[in-house]
């Protein structure tokens, strides 16, 4: 009992020695202290209606109109950030990327306040949103990323609507779809999977693809050409234009196993424009290391990979000649008595259909080849009826074979032409 | 027509991307959002040792008023390790290693066979392989044997089971879109490089070998007073046996078709004591065989439970899963019983800050999914016991026995009330002391929600009085006892409540000579602070219900009647919980993982 009693009075006399206001100042004190040190930095939210952060990846192309994209979003909270991903990968399809919608600045000026309504109303343009894939604080913010598919087709719908972007279908009408003929350069039996799987993809696709069949033979009119020319012929070439494609395709395979019985494969694609034979595109499609039972499988894979890249380039090149011409090879025989008078009187009709340089092959003194460009004529045959309209050299002109861009006809007072055509 | 066929045409020419092929590693998540995928584990039948027996000479103890003497004893335990004993040695201890977390590998009569989360494969190896016999031998020479038979026939066999486990073990992995377009890709096209990569490098083989067993035992002759005043002897049992286990884990190389050792380790039990007391006569060498047998049972137990605790601290086999949702203090994440999380499982958080992954605070597992099948989508409950937690954090599991050592200093109060003749003879005792033991939270190592935060304490306590009393003087208490609490976590600071109770006998002597004994009934409330899963600080305080059972003054007369049955007071202590990852005979009190979805499975 003793012992209690001594305690409280130490008690006592410790708190009672000290002054009670003294320890309310000092409690106010701490209590500042504390709530200053307490306090984050304030974190501001993007009040604006573009992205805060532009970081975003093309992931795949995973519907006719949809594009899966992984995209950041930076906020203060999980939910800002995640609907700034949103925004960025809305952002990704209009402006980002190799492929984006609004291609020059002109473009993209025009597209504004389209834009904006696109960021604030994210909701209509993302088809489906992962969990997330990544989540960092950086600078007291929040960094979070997803995949996110976003309905690019109707995107690009609203802005043609708006007339922002050039309508696709107004250019294509001056031109329409190459024909396109596809040939196996080198890989057996593996490239010849590859050369079916890329006109599967192009018959698909809607374009008139031109088969070469075992038995077909470079047309005699082509070798013989081909041979006058001089160069060195490629048969690929020479049977491109017995077809009468527009444009031929050469496919290389290459591939093979690795460890863990997985394999790869990869499909050299070259496109070239037949006519000339300019090269128009050239790329390399490749397939993941997979694990696969049939490696056809891979070479698919490949051939796809090759043909989304190539089939880009194709459209490029082909809408420059929407606006340029489209090429058209013309051979013309004679004989050696007409021979320098219709070369003359051709070349000219051809410098009144065209502005751009006439390319002259070598040829004879009774055969001539051009390559001409010339703006809205569909084929050759049209081309032939133009030519003819405005010849004024010796004799008549009979058309001998129009296939495609490749036209060859006859120009002689006396009906003899030097060529022997069997 | 070709105003429409045009436009037509040219739409589909600029959609021609559709097939674009994606990289699969792109669409998984990085290393902040890491989430564990399965591995594939073979374990071998039987488990290796370095003796053909074990042998441990008894000694006879006797323990009286004269101290405690031992001599030999007539008997020496022979517990010889025929592959029987080997394979239920090898059955205990792959039961903690080679958890839910694992889809396992079995290989027998030129079959091999995937056991996964969704199903059994089984395939024709082609070849007969024999099994492996772990025998006796030295680590050295076990280990040799074992790479030799790994890397002969066996590399083959499981390269074959792999192959064609492939496709299943990619649909299992956890990532959902898994499930949806990269699986869809993957019956397309066959599984990526990459996944077949993972997938057949994250197989392993465990195997145990266990170091040199030198135990202790003796039967210990002990004395005590009946009621009526005779004395009777009766008889316990006491064996010491340590069991080390040297922890190999071979890893399965896909590209070089070969085993490595990934690591090593070695499991320890701790000291495991097996003890009975209940034989009134001198025991049979049945008896004590049987003791032996539970006690050497035990001590692999314990090393197995600490080779999971080592498990767990390895990345490779350690739970990591993404924060689903919070919703206060609780968070939702994937996994379950599938993935071997028990009750109370503490979790550390933790988010990249600023290109640093930085700990957040911890959670523990509450009502655990019981994902038996990748259909079942309800979430592992956990809840925020330190720091704090936002959706996408990222969990790892903290490697965790659930067991304390327990360290605390403290005041009795003790009022005593008691009357020789007209005398006051009671009074106040106030007694610093110390108490020292182990607590184990039973929610994890039951495997109970019930018992869930349940926490036992076993302990030893002893106290000196400052209070100088006539006629007994100052006492000294030395006893032990049990305690159970249940903790509840307030917010998120690691600060929890704790009422409990503990029941002691402390039996004591005081400086005049006076002999007590009280059974000791103490009501406690219990303020904690875990600071991390590893170490708490608590604040006990509690009632001192104290049922004197015997006071004897110094000349041996009984002076219990003079004094009332119960002496009361306050107690009040400062105690500290060092985890231990080694659980020795506590071992006793682990369930074994949950097996909830063993008859679930399709």
């Amino acid at each position: 009992m003793c012992v209690k009693v001594r305690r409280n009075r130490i008690l006592t006399e410790f708190f009672g020695g000290i002054e009670m206001k003294k320890i309310l100042v000092s409690f106010l004190a701490l209590t500042f202290i504390f709530s200053g040190c307490g306090s984050a930095p304030e974190c501001k939210q993007n009040q604006k209606a573009t992205p805060a952060l532009y970081e975003a990846s093309f992931v795949e192309s995973s519907g006719t109109a949809e594009t899966m994209i992984k995209a950041t979003g930076l906020g203060c909270t999980i939910e800002e950030a995640s609907k700034e991903a949103k925004k960025t990968a809305i952002w990704f399809i209009l402006e980002g990327g190799d492929k984006p919608l609004l291609k020059n600045q002109a473009e993209k000026m025009k597209a504004v306040g389209l834009a904006q309504m696109m960021y604030g109303n994210s909701a209509k343009y993302i088809r489906w949103q992962s969990g997330i894939k990544s989540k960092k604080k950086e600078g007291g913010k929040l960094k979070v990323t997803y995949l996110l598919k976003v309905a690019s087709g109707l995107m690009k719908e609203e802005l043609v609507a708006a007339e922002i972007i050039a309508s696709e279908e107004a250019i294509a009408e001056d031109i329409g779809l190459p024909t396109i003929s596809v040939f196996v350069d080198k890989g057996g039996d593996f490239a010849k999977t590859a050369k079916t799987v890329m006109q599967e993809y192009l018959q698909d696709n809607s374009f008139e693809v031109y088969a070469a069949a075992q038995q077909n033979k470079v047309n005699n009119i082509v070798s013989k050409i081909s041979a006058l020319e001089g160069a060195a012929t490629d048969p690929m070439h020479d049977m491109a234009l017995s077809l009468g494609s527009d444009v031929f395709v050469k496919i290389n395979y290459s591939g093979g196993g690795s460890g863990m019985g997985t394999a790869k494969a990869s499909v050299q694609v070259e496109v070239f424009e037949t006519a000339s034979g300019k090269l128009l595109g050239s790329t390399t499609g490749y397939s993941a290391e997979r694990r696969v039972t049939d490696p056809n499988a891979l070479v698919q894979e490949a051939t796809n990979d090759a043909s989304a890249k190539v089939i880009s380039q194709i459209k490029k090149e082909w809408m420059k000649m929407a606006k340029k011409g489209k090429p058209f090879k013309v051979t013309v025989l004679s004989n050696p008595t007409d021979g320098a008078k219709v070369d003359e009187a051709i070349y000219g009709v051809f410098k009144s259909l065209t502005k751009r340089p006439i390319k002259r092959l070598g040829g004879g003194k009774s055969t001539f080849s051009y390559i001409v460009y010339i703006k809205d004529l569909p084929n050759a045959y049209e081309l032939f009826m133009k030519v003819k309209a405005a010849y004024s050299g010796p004799g008549s002109l009979e058309k001998v074979s129009d296939t495609g861009s490749f036209l060859v006809f006859k120009a002689t007072s006396t009906g003899e032409i030097e060529l022997t055509i069997e | 027509m070709k105003r429409l066929l045009v436009p037509l045409m040219v739409i589909v020419l600029f959609c021609l991307e559709l097939s674009a092929v994606a990289d699969p590693t792109v669409m998984k998540s990085d290393e902040t959002q890491k989430k564990y995928e399965r591995k594939a584990v073979m374990g071998l039948s039987d488990i290796g040792f370095m003796q053909n027996s074990i042998s441990i000479p008894m000694n006879l103890c006797r323990s009286d008023k004269n101290g405690y003497r031992c001599s030999p004893w007539n008997f020496t335990v022979n517990y010889p390790l025929s592959y029987d004993q080997k394979q239920k040695a090898a059955g205990t201890f792959y039961d903690w290693t080679i958890t839910n977390r694992f889809d396992k590998i079995i290989m027998q009569n030129g079959q091999a066979k995937m056991i996964t989360r969704n199903g059994d494969s089984t395939v024709k190896t082609g070849e007969f392989l024999p099994y492996f016999t772990s025998g006796t031998d030295s680590l050295d020479g076990f280990k040799n044997r074992l790479e030799n038979y790994l890397n002969s026939s066996v590399k083959e066999s499981l390269g074959v089971l792999l192959d064609a486990t492939v496709e299943q073990r990619y649909k299992e992995l956890p990532e959902k879109e898994q499930e949806t377009f990269m699986v869809t890709k993957a019956k397309e096209l066959g599984v990526s490089a990459d996944f077949v990569r993972t997938l057949i490098n994250s197989s392993y083989v465990f195997a145990a070998h266990v170091n040199y067993i030198k135990g202790s035992g003796r039967v210990i002759r002990k004395t005590r007073k009946t009621l009526d005043g005779r004395t009777v002897h009766y008889y316990g049992i006491e064996f010491d046996i340590p069991v080390n286990v040297t922890f190999l884990i071979y890893n399965y190389n896909g590209e070089q078709k070969k085993f490595t050792l990934y690591k090593k380790l070695t499991a320890v039990s701790g000291l495991v004591s097996g003890l009975t007391s209940s034989f009134g006569v001198i025991p049979t060498h049945n008896q004590v065989m049987a003791v032996f047998k539970d006690t050497f049972q035990t001590a692999v137990k314990a090393a197995a439970i600490n080779a999971n605790y080592q498990l767990k601290k390895d990345d490779n086999f350690a739970l990591f899963m993404p924060v689903n949702a919070v919703d206060g203090s609780k968070i939702e994440t994937d996994f379950g019983v599938m993935e071997d999380i028990r009750v109370d499982a503490p979790f550390t958080i933790m988010e990249m800050v600023d290109g640093k992954m930085q700990k957040k605070g911890y959670v523990r597992a509450r009502k655990v999914a019981k994902n038996c099948s990748a259909d079942y989508n309800k979430p592992t409950i956990m809840k925020i016991t330190n720091g704090k937690a936002e959706q996408a954090d990222l969990l790892r599991e903290y490697p965790w026995t659930g067991l304390f050592f327990n360290l605390g200093f403290g005041m009795n109060a003790s009022l005593v009330k008691g009357t020789a003749g007209n005398n006051d003879i009671g009074g106040m005792f106030l007694a610093p002391g110390a108490h020292l033991g182990v607590s184990i939270d039973l929610g994890y190592s039951t495997n109970t929600s019930a018992l869930s935060e349940f926490y036992l304490d076993i302990f030893f306590q002893t106290s000196v009085g400052i209070d100088n009393f006539k006629p007994a003087g100052r006492p000294i208490w030395f006893g032990g006892g049990l305690g159970i609490s249940k903790r509840f976590y307030v917010g998120a600071g690691g600060f929890y409540i704790a009422p409990g109770v503990n029941l002691a006998y402390d039996g004591g002597s005081t400086f005049n000579d006076y002999k007590l004994q009280q059974f000791v009934v103490n009501p406690q409330l219990h303020f904690g602070f875990s600071i991390s899963p590893s170490f708490d600080l608590v604040f006990k305080g509690g009632w001192n219900l104290g049922f004197m059972v015997q006071v004897k003054d110094d000349i041996g007369i009984d002076r219990t009647n003079n004094y009332d049955l119960l002496a009361m007071g306050l107690t009040a202590t400062i105690d500290f919980n060092f985890h231990l990852p080694v659980v020795g005979a506590m071992a006793k009190l682990y369930t074994k993982p949950s097996n909830v979805c063993k008859g679930k499975k399709k």
